[in-house]
């Protein structure tokens, strides 16, 4: 019981349990529908997929800003790719995934070799990353969104159910569990949380800590590429000029799950829920007929709340 | 004696020789049409002139604007090039104005970022001897310009309301509408305002209000879309004030499996055109994008060599659907791809 009470995603679960609830009875007929349920949960996907890694880097004691612009930059690249091989069929898509996941991969690693070879801040470090790769995107698309993703891959993947859930659905459930079975179970999920904890002790253990890290934000660049063919499968289209808020929405999502910013305290079911808040918010003010303004009031709260709460932790477990 | 103050003077002298080499030479940006301009002064005739637009930003609006300059360039025998502010800002613009203005070209074509901030460098062309037209968008007091080539976004909004009101056919039936977080973007906002306006005028139609979208991005559009759907499972109509929400939209209404009409705008967003070609899209409202860009240089022509010059041009929208969202239709008027 004192294990529950002590969780850091505690407060996290109440909160959205609290959410569900009150939408639940103001709006039943609409809000607690399974059609309903499913389009929240398919539309909050790729922020799960963006959370789960944000949340790996922030538990190092790190952060990634550039998350938006490598995405337009992979949406931009894969769309390149299949165009290259041409054909629409299956070639040309697992091309374009191979593109936008390696694209990721590649600037995941030049953030993580910033941040981890050459020390450099990783606050303004990612920050530079976000202007370079977006304009990197914008000079390899001259500048227009483009449009010429194959129909198979919206037709078969981006808007295709199995057993009535959308195949991007399964996409952020697969991601999660991954996450939440490294952090939890493996040596590297272990060492992640050493590293954020105390980079010194990690480093005397014998921890690689920069390698780890390296290592972390690469994949995080990876996930940031499936991110994109996820995008461009739902919606045919680049849009590199919509990803500015990628990186912000990722960070709170992160903190409002209990991830301390201080590194070392996390979990994926925190930041699952954390994802969550904001789109049920978002979702359940606009069936309840409330001014959507109050969505950025109530998140804004939502997060001081969060880490106020972190902190009292922290100052708990420093007076120990 | 060290080498390091000499050092230290000569990297000084080398860096202000640059910077006067280059603020001599002018403009930044890559020179699309290789320009040896006429020094002799041939003012009855602008043939063989310079002429630059200044877009807001690199974007499909803007280069489709560029398409119908470069078009009417061709035609009417002069040089053109176009000129991006980094970013989609007054004092970008600005930065970019002022250099245009040190290429001394015969004229500027411009679509101001800001209706007010951008009258003092214009004027400053102006007071250069260089003929100031716009398209697109204009300034709020058009003293220094020569003429200007603007949409009706009052009509288009205007338009989408009629387009539904019609289709509905007096029946009792459901419209909402999706628009751009408010104040962020004038067309947007006229658009919006003007489809209220107009929708209220059909007494069977029920409108639901505006929901507001955050960021330029379809996936910001679809849980709008898909929030609206889940209240009014009923929902008819839906109007959706930029074309990039307008996909979005579409997604959620294709996931659901649902049939509403949505309009929508920007038809020559490829993304819109094809959409509309499937169905997905029902309408979508252009204005002729291309024309603009055609209609502003060719004011820009007659300025410069003495011709007449009306002094502002309003294009009235065209709906696109299905049928009529041919290519040749919409690169004929609305693609920024030439």
């Amino acid at each position: 019981m004192r294990r529950v009470l002590n969780a850091p995603e505690l407060p996290v679960t109440i909160a959205l349990v609290l959410l569900l609830l009150t939408f639940a009875v103001l709006r039943p007929e609409a809000f607690a529908t399974s059609e309903n349920v499913r389009s929240v949960i398919t539309d909050s996907s790729a922020l799960v997929v963006l959370a789960m890694v944000t949340m790996l880097i922030i538990v190092t004691a790190n952060i990634d800003l550039s998350i938006g612009s490598i995405i337009a930059f992979c949406e931009v690249v894969g769309v390149k790719a299949m165009d290259a091989v041409g054909g629409g069929g299956l070639t040309a898509i697992l091309v374009g995934l191979v593109a936008t996941v390696g694209g990721g991969l590649a600037w995941g690693s030049f953030n993580g070799w910033l941040v981890a070879r050459l020390n450099l801040q990783p606050l303004i470090a990612t920050l530079a990353t976000f202007g370079i790769a977006l304009g990197a995107a914008q000079v390899i698309s001259n500048g227009n969104d483009l449009t010429d993703v194959p129909a198979g891959l919206v037709e078969h993947f981006g808007t295709a159910t199995l057993f009535s859930v959308p195949l991007i659905a399964y996409v952020g459930v697969l991601v999660f569990t991954v996450t939440a079975f490294t952090l939890r179970v493996t040596r590297f999920g272990r060492h992640t949380y050493a590293i954020g904890s105390d980079r010194q002790a990690a480093e005397r253990a014998g921890i690689r800590v920069r390698r780890h890290i390296f290592t972390v934000y690469a994949l995080a660049g990876a996930a940031y590429g499936l991110v994109a063919f996820m995008n461009l499968s739902r919606f045919g289209t680049t849009a590199i000029g919509g990803h500015t808020a990628d990186a912000l929405n990722a960070v709170t999502a992160v903190a409002l799950g209990g991830t301390s910013l201080f590194g070392g305290i996390g979990t994926a079911l925190g930041s699952l829920i954390g994802v969550f808040i904001p789109a049920v918010l978002q979702n359940g003010l606009i069936i309840a007929d409330v001014q959507p303004y109050w969505q950025q009031i109530v998140v804004g709260a939502a997060l001081l709340v969060a880490i106020y709460a972190d902190q009292r932790r922290r100052a708990r477990r420093n007076r120990r | 004696m060290t080498s390091r103050p000499t050092l230290r003077r000569l990297l000084a002298a080398v860096t202000l020789a640059s910077a006067a080499a280059l603020t001599g030479c002018g403009s930044e940006g890559s020179d699309n049409n290789a320009t040896s301009v006429d020094g002799k002064a041939a003012t009855a005739d602008a043939k063989g002139k310079k002429f630059v637009y200044i877009s807001g930003v690199n974007d499909a609006a803007y280069n489709a604007v560029y398409c119908g300059v470069q078009q009417a360039a061709q035609r009417l025998g002069v040089q053109v090039r176009k000129q991006d502010p980094t970013e989609f800002s007054p004092a970008a613009q600005t930065r970019a104005v002022n250099a245009v203005i040190a290429s001394k070209p015969a004229g500027i074509v411009i679509s101001p970022n800001d209706a007010n901030a951008m009258l003092a460098p214009l004027q400053r062309a102006k007071a250069q001897g260089i003929k100031v037209v716009t398209a697109l968008n204009t300034l709020n007091d058009p003293a220094p310009l020569a003429s200007s080539s603007v949409f009706d976004e009052e009509a288009g909004g205007k338009a989408a309301a009629d387009y539904l009101g019609k289709a509905s056919q007096g029946k009792k039936v459901k419209v909402a509408l999706i628009t751009f977080k408010p104040k962020a973007s004038l067309p947007a906002d006229t658009r919006w305002r003007a489809f209220e306006d107009r929708i209220k005028t059909f007494p069977n139609i029920d409108y639901l209000g505006a929901e507001f979208v955050q960021e330029v991005a379809p996936s910001a559009a679809t849980p709008v879309m898909n929030a609206i759907l889940s209240r009014h499972p009923d929902v008819w109509g839906v109007d959706v004030t930029f074309g990039v929400a307008g996909q979005g939209a579409a997604a959620a209404i294709d996931q659901r499996g649902k049939d509403v009409k949505l309009t929508t705008y920007d038809p020559g967003n490829p993304g819109v055109a094809k959409a509309l070609r499937s169905g997905t899209i029902t309408a979508a409202v252009g204005y002729g994008t291309r024309k603009l860009g055609v209609s502003a240089l060719e004011q820009a022509y007659n300025a410069v060599s003495g011709k007449p010059v009306t002094k502002r041009i309003t294009f009235p929208p065209v709906v696109f659907t299905k049928q009529t969202a041919t290519p040749q239709a919409i690169n004929a008027t609305e693609s920024p791809d030439c």
